[in-house]
């Protein structure tokens, strides 16, 4: 006798959510559990350096059956100095067209080239079901950073955590449509502040929610956060001021996306 | 580092959360700088015990203050809240809240949020924290000189009356252990599932603000 995958699904969400070991002997007790208990397992996917090797010799860029249950997909590289070294974004990109149902991307540390915009159809199979993305120490032009958001019409929830933007000559676009839901910063003592600061009141941002990580530290000219601030003011409702030293509370929530 | 950060062009502005352990100028002229008519709270989620300190609080109470009698002068018709949130393996129960934002709190609402449990504490015009910390292990509270209204209803000291609903939320947590009995002395008892303590309680003293004096004045027997 098998029990309903809605059952399985209820039992299975007693366990601790980093509790993988239990969801991986639980997978093995019966071929009906397998699907619940994968759903868990991958809902949310963090790629580093340690573990990229393991996931590349395990699992086919062509599994649309296992990729489709992540919601969530975090691929970085730890900061490291010196010398540190970054993931191979292309060797990456094949896994993408998989993910059916992605809702949370996070890249993290890697190089965006500008022609990025000539290659969004990698992204096409989540385009209508992400909802968030974070970007942090991601190199890339703001040509390469409006084409991507814009690519996205439901994201709600953008995150930009020390860009380093690249010199680019081409005439900065626009966004298609305003940028809604919630806009996270983090840039303290960032280069890349002044140039987001003086982009930003050119896009179309209606936000109800602002989060600027470090807006209260010492550091950086608060014109540029107070540019930020008024880009969004009209339709702002919510804003959070962090100073680097409460980063856990915006660590913790983000940790479960 | 320039003018501080300011919100003036946030018409929309409903609530405003301040993650910083130590609140300085620069926070101050924030707060200060709010013109939205909708602000409805303004949270501090401070890693560390400095809220213990007066320091820290005092001038926020004036600050709060100023800022909701500007707002009030706009046209502000909301009751504004100062929540505190913390985490409670890093609270101290015995440092109490008697002198915490006093002045605010004839103005608008104090209240104190347990991250990790969710509990959450509404602090009265002058509610002093280590008694509820008492009454939550109370079996029963005796009140002396009743109020006209049952001590069960939601409002327990007066019908029909606006009263500070904080002091409404604390004193109906309490009622909601037993049934209201009738002791001798005339004071209302209310026994609780325990057994054990009992806590004489005065009526909370009305203030010209619509507020009370509440616990701070009460007898307790143990």
């Amino acid at each position: 006798m098998s029990l309903p995958h809605e059952l399985l699904d209820e039992i299975f969400s007693y366990l601790p959510p980093n509790d993988k070991k239990s969801l991986r002997a639980c997978s093995l007790v019966a071929r009906g559990w397998v699907s619940p208990a994968r759903r868990r397992l991958f809902s949310s996917v963090v790629i580093t350096e340690d573990n990229y090797q393991s996931w590349k010799d395990t699992i086919s860029p062509t599994d649309i059956e296992l990729l489709n249950h992540v919601r969530s997909l975090r691929y970085f590289t730890a900061l490291r100095t010196p010398g540190w070294v970054s993931l191979p974004i292309n060797e990456f990109l094949i896994y993408l067209p998989s993910f059916h149902h992605l809702q949370h991307l996070s890249l993290c540390s890697m190089r965006i080239k500008s022609d990025i915009s000539q290659q969004l159809g990698v992204f096409s199979s989540f385009r209508h079901t992400l909802s968030s993305l974070t970007f942090h120490a991601v190199t890339l032009t703001w040509f390469a950073f409006i084409a991507i958001v814009d690519y996205f019409p439901d994201m709600r929830d953008l995150m930009v955590s020390h860009p380093i933007w690249e010199i680019h000559h081409r005439q900065p676009i626009p966004l298609s449509r305003p940028l809604r839901g919630k806009l996270s910063i983090n840039m303290h003592k960032c280069r890349g502040l002044p140039i987001f600061s003086d982009r930003l009141p050119g896009l179309k941002v209606e936000c109800d929610e602002l989060f600027i990580l470090g807006g209260l530290d010492p550091g950086p000219p608060t014109s540029h956060y107070q540019r930020v601030v008024d880009s969004c003011g009209k339709s702002l409702q919510r804003l959070r001021l962090g100073s680097c030293a409460c980063t856990f509370q915006y660590i913790r929530d983000h940790a479960g996306r | 580092m320039g003018n501080p950060l300011t919100l003036k062009r946030c018409p929309e502005l409903c609530r405003l959360e301040i993650l910083k352990n130590f609140l300085g100028e620069t926070e101050h002229t924030v707060i200060s700088s709010i013109t939205s008519l909708n602000l409805h709270t303004i949270a501090f989620l401070p890693d560390t015990h400095c809220y213990s300190s007066p320091h820290y609080w005092n001038p926020l109470d004036n600050i709060a203050c100023g800022l909701v009698n500007k707002l009030r002068a706009l046209g502000y018709k909301h009751t504004l809240e100062l929540e505190l949130q913390f985490e409670s393996a890093k609270f101290d129960p015995k440092l109490g809240f008697r002198g915490f934002l006093t002045e605010f709190r004839e103005r608008g609402r104090v209240r104190i949020l347990n991250r990790s449990s969710g509990e959450l504490f509404n602090l009265a015009v002058r509610f002093s924290f280590a008694a509820y910390i008492v009454l939550r292990f109370l079996t029963h509270v005796v009140v002396k000189r009743v109020a006209r209204s049952s001590l069960g209803s939601a409002h327990p000291w007066r019908d029909g009356e606006p009263r500070d609903l904080c002091m409404t939320t604390e004193i109906s947590h309490v009622c909601s252990l037993g049934p209201v009995q009738r002791p001798s002395h005339g004071a209302d008892c209310i026994p609780t599932h325990t057994g054990g303590m009992v806590a004489v309680l005065q009526p909370p003293v009305p203030t010209a603000l619509g507020g009370c004096t509440s616990m701070d004045g009460g007898n307790w027997e143990g």
